[in-house]
Order: C-alpha cells, then structure tokens, then sequence
C-alpha cells in the first residue's frame, strides 16, 4: 500500500475542484448536445420537406413513404418518384405532412397531429361534394397543391378553405391564417421554389440557440473538464483512507453494509435529480430554462460527488481487504454459516458413522470369517466401533467358548483313546494266556467229549475277543484322529484291484463277482494308501460277511472336482436298520450278531475317511447296500 | 539242541511259551524282567531270545540294546503295543522279528521255528553255496535259485508255481522299487494286451501265504497300496 500520506485539505481542494469542473463539463455538453440536436432536427425537417411523402397517389388508400425515395423527371409538372413499392406518379408534390383519409362520410376530419399528402387532398376534393373546412391546427409549413388549376397555396397557420368545381373537384384552396390576412395564391414555380427554400426557423423555434449560443470551446472544454475530473477522482481514491496515517483508516460509515451504502448513494442521487425532472414534466419544449438548466447542472454534480463517495468507501473497503465482509451476501453468509457448518459437520459424522459402521461390520464380518475358519481364535477389539463393541465381545465369548469344548473335546477324545487303548494293553496280557492255555487245554487227552465242546467254544470265544480288542483299539485311534496321516499320490483302479486281490478268495466262497467300472483316464488321487486300503477292505469283509450268495458287487469310480469310489452290493438279509446306525460302532444288522466280528468295520472305515479329509456315505435301498467313498 | 529264553514278568505266560517250545523240542530257560534276560544272555548258551517289552526293573527295548552291544543272538520282542513305531523301534534296536500280544501260540511257534532254521541254514549255507550254479538270489532268509527255479524259505523249499516263481523272481531283482500290477503283468505274463491286475493281486496274496508266517503283516513281500508291491530290502 502507498505510504504516502495525504493532508485532508488537498482532498477537499479537489473534490471542490470536481465539482466545478463538473458544472463546466455538463454545461458544455448540454450546451453542445442540445444545438446539435435542434440543429439537426431542423435539417431533418427541411430535408423532409424537401422530399415529401406521397400518398396513395393511385387511389388505393395507402400511405406511401417517400421520404427516401427518389424524384424523377418533371416534365408537365408531374413527378415521378420510385418508392418501395415500384414508380408512383405524383401529380402533386408537397412538402413533409399531409392529410390522409379514409373516411367516406366527408366529415369534418380533425388532422391534429396527423399526417399526409396532397394526393390524399386530392380525394378529398373529389369525395368531398361539400365544401369543409378542415382543422389543421398544429401544422406548420404545408404546402397544399391544387389540380387541375396549377395552385399552390402556402399554407402558413390554421385554415384551408377548398373552392369545388361542378363535378366536385376542388378548384381551389382557399387559407386563413393568422399570419397572412388573406389568401395568396401561388403558382407551380412559386410553390417549387418554396419547397427549396432553407426554412427560416432559427428565429422562430431556436430556444436554445437563442439562450446558449453555441461556441466552438464548448466541447473541447467539457472534454478537458472530464479529463481533470478523472485525474482528480484518482488522487482522491488514492488518497482515501489515509487519514493522515499510513495504516487505512475505515471508518463507521465503511463499515456499513455495502448494500446498504448503495441504497443510500442511489437515493441521494435521485433525490438530487428530482427538480430537474419534475420542471421538465411541466414545461414545454425550451420554458423555464432558467429553472431547468441550474437544477440540470446540480444534479450533475450532486451525481458525480455521489460516485465519488461511492467508489470512495468501495475503495477504502477493498483496501482494507473488508469488502467481502460488508457485502450483503456475506451478511446472509455470516448468518446461515454457522448452520451451513453445523449441517455440513452432522452430515460428515453421518457419513463418517455410517462408513465407520459399514467398515466396522465389514471387519467384524471377515475376523468372524476367520474365527470360524479357524485362522484366528478372537476378534480384535482394539479396531471395533464402539456401536459393535459388545457384538465383538459376544462373538469372542462364543468363540471361546467354541474353542474350550473343542480342545476339551479333543482331550477328552485323547483321554479316551489312551484310556482305551491302556486298558486294552491291560487286557492283552491276560488274554494271552487264556488263547495259549485254552490251545493247550485243546491238546490234552480229554475222554470227555462235552468237555471238548466246551473247550472249543472257549477257543473261538477268546479269539474273538482278541479281534474285538485290536479293533476296538483301532477305532478309538481313528476317531479321535491320533493315526498320522501320509498322503500319496494313489491310483484308484490299483489299490481297488489289490483290495479286491486279497479278499478274492473270501469272495469266491461266497459265489460273489465284482463289477468294477473304472473310467480311463482316472487320475490319480492324494490320499492315505494304507488307511483307504483298510476302509476299502472292512468294507469288501462285509461285503463277503452279509452279501447274498452268488450275487455281484460292483464297484464304480465317478471323478469330478473330488472322487467318488461307489461299493455295492446286495444284502443277504433284510436291511432293517437305517444308515446312520449302522455308522455307529458295535451296531449290526440284528442277524449278523450271530456272525464274526466286532462291529466296528463301518465305523472304523467312516473315522478313517473323516481322518484323510473325505468322507463315508452309506445308501441303503431295500436290499442294495450302497457305500460311497469320498475322496 | 537250541536253548531258547522266555524273558517275560507274566509268569503265566512264560510257562504256556515253555510248555509249546518244549514239545517242539527245543531246551528253554526263563527270566522275570531284562535285567536277569541281560545276565543269563551274558552268561552263554543261549541261542535264542524271546524278549517281553513291557516288564519291571529293566524293559525288554533297553534289554535288547545291551544285548545287542555284544552279542548278536536272535531275538524275536514279545510286544502288547501294536503300533508301527513301537515295531519300528523294537526292529531298529535289533530285534530280529516280532509277535505282538496277544498272540496266537502257534504263529509264536512258527517264528521260533522259522528263526531257528536260519540261523541252522546259514550255517549251512556255508558250505552249500558253493554248489550253486547259475543266478542266485538270497534276500533275508529267503534264496531263489533261478538256474534250479528252485525256492527256500529259511532253507526250507517252498512250491511255488511257475508265475509265482516269476513274479517273485521280479521283485527280488529290485528289492525296494515299486512294481505296479501293470508292470508286473506285463514282465510276468509278457502280455501287453489283455491286463488283468486281478490276477496279479491274487498271485502276490499266494505268494506271500507261502512266505510269509503273517501274510497280514508280511516281512518280505509288502503291499504299496494303490501302487503296487515291492520286496522289503531288508
């Protein structure tokens, strides 16, 4: 900012100085503007009258501009005048304004203010059988134009009086004016001449030439005035504000609010203006300028001194960078702020809570995912919107929970199969001795035959205990998942031929073929060869336990995104138990009790599938028994 | 006559093992825990162990291992536990075979017998083997003599039969390598077009009914399920 300091004087020096230039600018321009304008009124004038305008020369009733058109030829004294609307023979000239009518009664026709031609004269005197005084009151300057007799009546203020022939013709025109006492009658020539005059107005209608004369410093002096005002506005916008201190100084009245000021300035103003228009409402054109022309002049300045203000404060505002904050949008704006702000911040919560809440649940979602997938034990409350807290903990709850009976279960399953397995060891020892010592029994000399009986019973009884134990023991060890599992890359069609190999001959006895349907291409399968060949042999010894005689087994291989290994065949008796017992240890059919082993074939085969990541279906359809291995 | 130790806490059993290896024939000693086993083993004279692992004061595992560090008498481990690492250990340590409780006492019986001869053919074979002529295979205690197409078991002759014969030829050519069934019928039967695995599935299973005493848990032919069979190195 400019650290020049201004005095206050100088500024009022110059804003005087403004004013008065004012009053030599606006007088200037008034002066110039308003002889230009009434000079160029007359030239128009005299120039319209030098043209004319004819019309409806054919009769056709239409008025025919001819302001601009051009004049031809004169010969006989009629003219000719191209006009937009093609070759217009005038048989009168007359000067700018004539009379038009189409008014048929031949009434009295008032032409105050009218407009028209002498070829509509010449209607009137051919319609009008009466003879009228027409009221042309207000016209200046008409140039009426007889007929047939060549007169021309100047026709200098008020009356016309039109003489009419036999056929009802006007033969002549007959004026009364105050000006001229009697009628003059003028020929052709005279009227032609008449027209060229220069009209001699500048005495009788130069108001204002009269009373402000021009001169040629008029312009250039306004001009020069305008200059100087300019550069005076500039030092006094300039030096606005510093009150004879560096630092711009706002007043109350900058402080006001800017619309406010623009109110005020405009009323001012207007009010300054309102004696000039309200004379010029009631006076007529060139009256009470003396009334006029000071109240011009004041308003004038009283509007330059209003623009000066008002850039004035608009300046000192800009200066002081405060201009916004005065402005009537930033009034609305302080007042609606804070709301705006307030509304702007609840929807920002809004949507931050809602994304919070969408990412809270979306965490909460993929950690839960997690904990049931068993990737991770809990969730995190750490990262937990406070809304899903308890959600959080409630699910950790569960999921603690979940893990305690797990790992309670699967010490309970550790402790059962230790304890299986310990009691059964327990058992084996004396087991022992009971298989040798009843084989022993058996070798004796015993003349007693009951006694052999019961001996052998003793000897098929204790061996069955013993397939009882090892299975029993394999059992506790497959369910409760101890057994390791070695995964190999295992043919099917291989392991079910070597399975089927071993129990050929058990199979033979029985009179039971096997079907098997492996499709080419099989692929080789990732598994436990020697657990999957255990469940595909307790499934082939039960198979040789309870099939019907002379019946086939088939043994059919499907692949898609698993492998499916399908083992039928058909019962010897009826399946009256559902497939779910009979994956239950110890459970048989109620016939095969009578038959050897322990019970635990299906159920071995099924914890053995579980345990290598597949699965054992059994399907019971009548008398078709349908495993299916999943792989 | 081989003299035979029974080292098992169960008195009961030890006795019923003495009663069936007596009426073989064989002499027999007893001992209630390793630690007597240990010291009537060192003492001499005994041709071979049957070894208890579970027993007091000294258990059968850590018996055998002092056994083992100067003698290399057979030993067959008497064991309740049936698990593979426990049969794996006790084999590794150095038992020569294993019967696992309860047992039944003719398969005891028949390893004694087997081991027995053995250790009696071995020796033996000494002498004999010079005879043989031709290609001869012997893999544990088992000698193919494929000039004479002949077969031993632990010196005993085995009938096999002609595929039998040849199958086991195969496998003993390559102890430890994996013939599929696909193979095996193709070298066996020289037939590519018509395979048939279930054949050889049902001549492995004879084959291993004549050579092995547990042909559930055989020693020298072992099934890879669903992927063939292979002879055990040994």
């Amino acid at each position: 900012m400019s650290k020049i300091t201004y005095s206050s004087k100088i500024r009022k020096f110059a804003i005087v100085l403004i004013c008065l230039f004012t009053v030599i600018a606006v007088a200037g321009y008034m002066i110039y503007a308003l002889n230009y304008y009434e000079k160029r009124d007359k030239k128009n004038e005299a120039a319209k009258e030098e043209m004319g305008v004819v019309v409806d020369a054919d009769h056709r009733n239409e008025i025919i501009d001819i302001t601009e058109a051009v004049v031809f030829n004169t010969t006989d004294k009629l003219y000719y005048a191209e006009t937009k609307k093609g070759f217009v023979l005038l048989k009168n000239i007359v000067s700018c304004e004539y009379v038009e009518t189409d008014d048929d009664e031949n009434n009295i026709v008032d032409i105050n203010y009218s407009y028209s031609n002498a070829g509509g004269v010449s209607r009137y005197v051919r319609d009008d059988d009466k003879s009228k005084t027409l009221d042309i009151q207000g016209l200046h300057h008409i140039f009426a134009l007889g007929l047939e007799e060549n007169r021309y009546f100047l026709l200098n203020q008020e009356y016309i009086e039109r003489k009419l022939d036999g056929e009802g013709f006007a033969t002549e025109y007959i004026y009364y004016s105050k000006a001229i006492d009697s009628s003059k009658i003028i020929t052709m020539e005279e009227a032609l001449s008449n027209v060229n005059i220069e009209p001699k107005v500048e005495e009788e209608t130069g108001v204002i030439s009269k009373m402000f004369p021009v001169s040629d410093f008029d312009l250039p002096m306004a001009i020069a005035s305008t200059l100087l005002i300019i550069c005076l506005a500039i030092f006094v916008l300039r030096s606005c504000g510093h009150f004879g201190t560096e630092e711009i100084v706002m007043t109350s009245y900058d402080k006001l609010g800017y619309f406010i000021h623009f109110v005020i300035v405009s009323a001012v103003a207007g009010i300054c203006w309102t004696p000039f228009t309200v004379l010029l409402d009631h006076s007529e054109w060139g009256e009470n300028l003396e009334y006029i022309v000071p109240c011009l002049l004041f308003g004038s300045v009283m509007t330059v001194l209003c623009s000066g203000w008002f850039l004035e404060t608009t300046v000192v505002r800009i200066k002081a960078k405060k201009f916004w904050q005065t402005t009537t949008i930033y009034y609305i704006y302080s007042f609606v702020k804070d709301p705006i702000i307030k509304f702007a911040n609840w929807c920002k919560e809004l949507y931050l809570s809602r994304k919070d809440a969408t990412n809270g649940v979306d965490k909460l979602m993929d950690q839960t995912a997690e904990i049931v997938s068993g990737q991770r034990d809990s969730i995190d409350t750490a990262g937990v919107d406070s809304h899903y807290l308890n959600l959080a903990h409630s699910i950790n709850a569960i999921a603690s929970g979940k893990s305690n009976a797990v790992s309670a279960k699967m010490k309970s399953d550790k402790m059962r199969t230790e304890l299986i397995t310990n009691v059964s060891h327990d058992i084996k020892t004396p087991l022992t001795s009971i298989i040798s010592y009843v084989d022993l029994l058996s070798k004796e000399d015993l003349n007693n035959e009951k006694a052999k009986e019961y001996i052998e019973v003793l000897s098929r009884q204790s061996l069955r205990l013993k397939t009882l134990l090892e299975d029993l023991i394999e059992a506790s060890k497959a369910s409760s998942g101890v057994l390791s599992v070695n995964k190999e890359e295992i043919n099917i069609g291989v392991i079910l031929n070597q399975v089927v190999g071993e129990y050929e001959e058990r199979f033979a006895r029985k009179n039971l073929s096997v079907v098997t349907n492996i499709p080419e291409g099989t692929a080789p399968v990732s598994t436990d060869g020697r657990h999957l060949s255990r469940v595909i042999g307790n499934l082939f010894s039960n198979i040789a336990k309870y099939s019907l005689e002379g019946t086939r087994v088939y043994v059919d291989v499907v692949q898609s995104d698993r492998t499916y290994v399908t083992i039928k065949n058909t019962s010897a008796n009826q399946l009256n138990i559902s497939s779910d017992e009979l994956m239950e240890r110890f459970v048989r059919g109620d016939d095969s009790r009578k038959t050897e082993g322990s019970g635990l074939g299906l159920s071995i085969a099924g914890s053995l599938m579980t345990l290598m990541g597949g699965s054992l279906n059994i399907d019971i359809d009548g008398d078709l028994f349908k495993a299916i291995l999943v792989l | 006559m081989e003299k035979i130790l029974i080292a098992d806490d169960e008195k009961d059993i030890a006795t019923a093992i003495e009663i069936y290896l007596k009426a073989e024939g064989y002499e027999t000693e007893t001992a209630e825990n390793g630690q007597v086993a240990l010291e009537r083993v060192k003492d001499g004279g005994i041709d071979l162990v049957i070894l208890d692992i579970m027993m007091p004061v000294m258990d059968g595992i850590t018996a055998m291992a002092k056994i083992r560090e100067f003698s290399s008498v057979p030993i067959i481990l008497l064991t309740a536990k049936s698990e593979d690492t426990d049969k794996v250990l006790g084999l590794t340590v150095g038992a020569d075979d294993y019967v696992t409780k309860p047992f039944n006492p003719v398969e005891l019986i028949a390893r004694v017998k087997a081991m027995v001869r053995r250790i009696n053919w071995h020796a033996d074979a000494k002498v004999n083997r010079e005879d043989s002529s031709g290609v001869v295979i012997e893999i544990g205690g088992i000698r193919l003599d494929d000039s004479a197409k002949s077969v031993t078991l632990d010196g005993e002759l085995i009938s096999l039969t002609p595929k039998e014969f040849d199958i086991l030829k195969l496998l003993m050519g390559m102890p430890g390598h994996v013939f599929s069934p696909k193979d095996i019928f193709e070298k066996v039967w020289n037939d590519t077009t018509v395979i048939n695995e279930n054949t050889v599935a049902v001549h492995i299973r004879h084959l291993r009914e004549k050579l092995e005493i547990d042909p559930a848990l055989p020693r020298y032919i072992k099934v890879v399920w669903g992927r063939g069979y292979e002879f055990s190195k040994q």
